[in-house]
């Protein structure tokens, strides 16, 4: 293989970072777990190009970033948003995708969603840190040098399949099978009570389900801002503890945070709810000014939607895998 | 639908001195629950956060992923997918907390623990010191009595949170309690002590940051490629030692 093989910034998107599924152990050093916004859009891109679901995937927050390949690739890109390359033409999502040398994709917003993921066969060429390879941007360490992208970085990929043979009097090949994940979007969130909703008065606590809201502008993977009603009850200082990703927190104003990805591992403000766990990807992608209901399930219903989301997953790990194999073998 | 903390204690821990510390459980959401001793900021309850912390860390079961000790809680973050299967279908969630409080009451001792001591150097001047003065004056004490006053302490690392090895210190002393400024600096150099309400801490990195800045040390807190990277772990005893403008500018870097 050649070892050049990597893609350069020609224009930054919004916020591009690399990130995996997380890291885990260290909390209590106060470093935060990080990781992909939706894990199950990042998986898939992995899954798809035949990677293991550790692997690194570039996540651009939309309008995303223009790349160019110094050479050819197996990728695939999930998420919301739209792809073109050069000319205009469009590129699938959730598919396999040969990409030939030069080939420049710069990725454009819709109105599904927030994230893309670019998955590579064979993954980026980074050193982890403390067992991932998620940008921790508090330290400025691990990912692409700890930040997000800038126009004129030069990100190396591995890959151990020669693509360039696929590519015959074409740049762009999608292979010829997707997979398109059935997610509800619009239906609610679903939340778990946590320790300080009873600081919440009657009224506010039926409007926390009753009423709407939606995803301010200034939401980032630190946390997403709630607008809507404010909330009343009754104020209590707090001592600071752990936090969990999808926290929802009732801030001194009466306004609500939700923690996502990049949260601080300990916080003071109440902790009323959590959202559960399988409905973190969909709440990561929620578009701005649409709006989110909430709705109470209990712990049980919450543990079976993500052994489900988990059980799901691993069967969708093993048909791409055997699919792409069994492509690459039989075209030889 | 309302929380529904359970209020019974799980464990009641004998602190040492003879003094029983009840502890209850709070669920936070499906993967991580905390176990919470009555709210306290002092010395007493976080020998007990911290043991469970240690029996845990030690007794590594492998669906645990994090374990976050605070000033008077421990959460334990899981992975239900790593549990071995179970036929009773009873919650993943509830499997892990029951063999964890299984194992901790089984081990319930009062296990003593040597408390690492480490001697942090700080410069007290006023070019590294941006809000030493003013805030002498608004505790009405001489600058000198003010940084006497925060060597003389020995302090206990409570938590480590906000950014990635920054450590509560405390408590201080009742003479140097500091609100924090209402507008936070935008730029705080690393290696700056503060001071905000009964905490004392250091800044590892160069971060925003609201607490009242009395001293700098030259020591790096955080190194990334270090094994820990944090020179401050919780539990940790520490005491500060002023040093010179001099001193300072000298420290051999590492």
């Amino acid at each position: 293989m050649a070892n050049n093989m990597s893609i350069q910034v020609i224009k930054k998107g919004s916020w591009d970072t690399i990130q995996d599924n997380g890291r885990r152990g260290w909390q209590h050093l106060g470093i935060p777990v990080g990781g992909s916004m939706d894990t199950i859009a990042a998986q898939m891109a992995n899954f798809l190009v035949g990677n293991s679901h550790r692997e690194a995937v570039l996540e651009m927050f939309l309008p995303g970033p223009t790349l160019r390949f110094s050479a050819p690739a197996l990728i695939a890109i999930t998420g919301a948003g739209r792809v073109t390359a050069s000319e205009d033409i469009a590129v699938d999502y959730n598919r396999p995708v040969f990409v030939a040398e030069g080939t420049t994709l710069s990725w454009q917003p819709t109105a599904t969603g927030r994230i893309a993921y670019l998955a590579i066969q064979g993954g980026w060429q980074l050193e982890p840190w403390l067992g991932s390879y998620g940008t921790c941007l508090g330290v400025a360490a691990s990912g692409w040098q700890g930040r997000p992208l800038q126009k004129g970085d030069v990100i190396p990929f591995r890959s151990s399949i020669a693509p360039a043979e696929r590519l015959q009097e074409t740049t762009i090949r999608s292979l010829p099978w997707k997979h398109t994940l059935s997610i509800d979007k619009s239906s609610p969130i679903r939340l778990l009570p946590d320790a300080h909703l009873s600081l919440l008065d009657d009224h506010s606590k039926g409007q926390l389900i009753s009423s709407s809201f939606s995803i301010h502008a200034n939401s980032n993977r630190m946390s997403y801002k709630l607008v809507g009603s404010q909330l009343s009850g009754q104020r209590r200082e707090m001592i600071s503890s752990a936090v969990m990703r999808g926290s929802l927190q009732w801030l001194p104003d009466g306004g609500l945070h939700i923690f996502m990805a990049d949260h601080p591992t300990t916080g003071g403000y109440p902790r009323i709810a959590q959202v559960i766990a399988a409905d973190l990807g969909r709440l990561a992608q929620w578009p701005l000014n649409e709006p989110v209901h909430f709705e109470w399930v209990t712990r049980e219903q919450a543990e079976e939607l993500l052994l489900e989301q988990h059980a799901y997953l691993s069967t969708l790990k093993n048909t791409l895998h055997l699919r792409l194999a069994s492509y690459l073998t039989g075209s030889k | 639908m309302d929380a529904s903390p359970e209020k019974k204690p799980v464990l009641r821990i004998n602190s040492g001195e003879g003094q029983i510390l009840p502890v209850t459980v709070e669920w936070q959401g499906e993967q991580a629950f905390t176990l919470v001793a009555p709210p306290a900021i002092d010395t007493h309850t976080h020998v007990v956060i911290r043991r469970l912390f240690h029996q845990l860390q030690q007794a590594s079961f492998s669906y645990i992923t994090d374990l976050i000790p605070a000033y008077h809680t421990l959460t334990i973050v899981f992975d239900a997918t790593l549990l071995p299967t179970d036929h009773s279908r009873k919650s993943p969630g509830n499997q892990v907390l029951q063999k964890i409080i299984q194992y901790l009451s089984a081990s319930n001792e009062a296990v003593k623990e040597e408390s690492r001591m480490l001697r942090i150097p700080v410069c007290y001047h006023s070019s590294l010191a941006p809000d030493l003065h003013s805030l002498a004056e608004h505790l009405q004490l001489p600058t000198d009595e003010l940084i006497g006053i925060h060597v003389a302490t020995t302090y206990r690392v409570f938590m480590l949170g906000f950014l990635p090895g920054f450590a509560y210190l405390g408590p201080v002393d009742e003479r140097i309690v500091a609100p924090r400024h209402t507008r936070p600096r935008s730029d705080v150099p690393a290696g700056s002590v503060g001071i905000a309400g009964a905490q004392t801490g250091i800044y590892p990195i160069q971060s925003p940051g609201g607490w009242q800045l009395i001293g700098r040390t030259p020591l790096q807190l955080f190194t990334p490629h270090q094994l820990p990277p944090c020179l401050l772990q919780p539990g940790d005893e520490v005491v500060m030692y002023p040093i010179s403008l001099d001193e300072f500018n000298q420290w051999p870097t590492t």
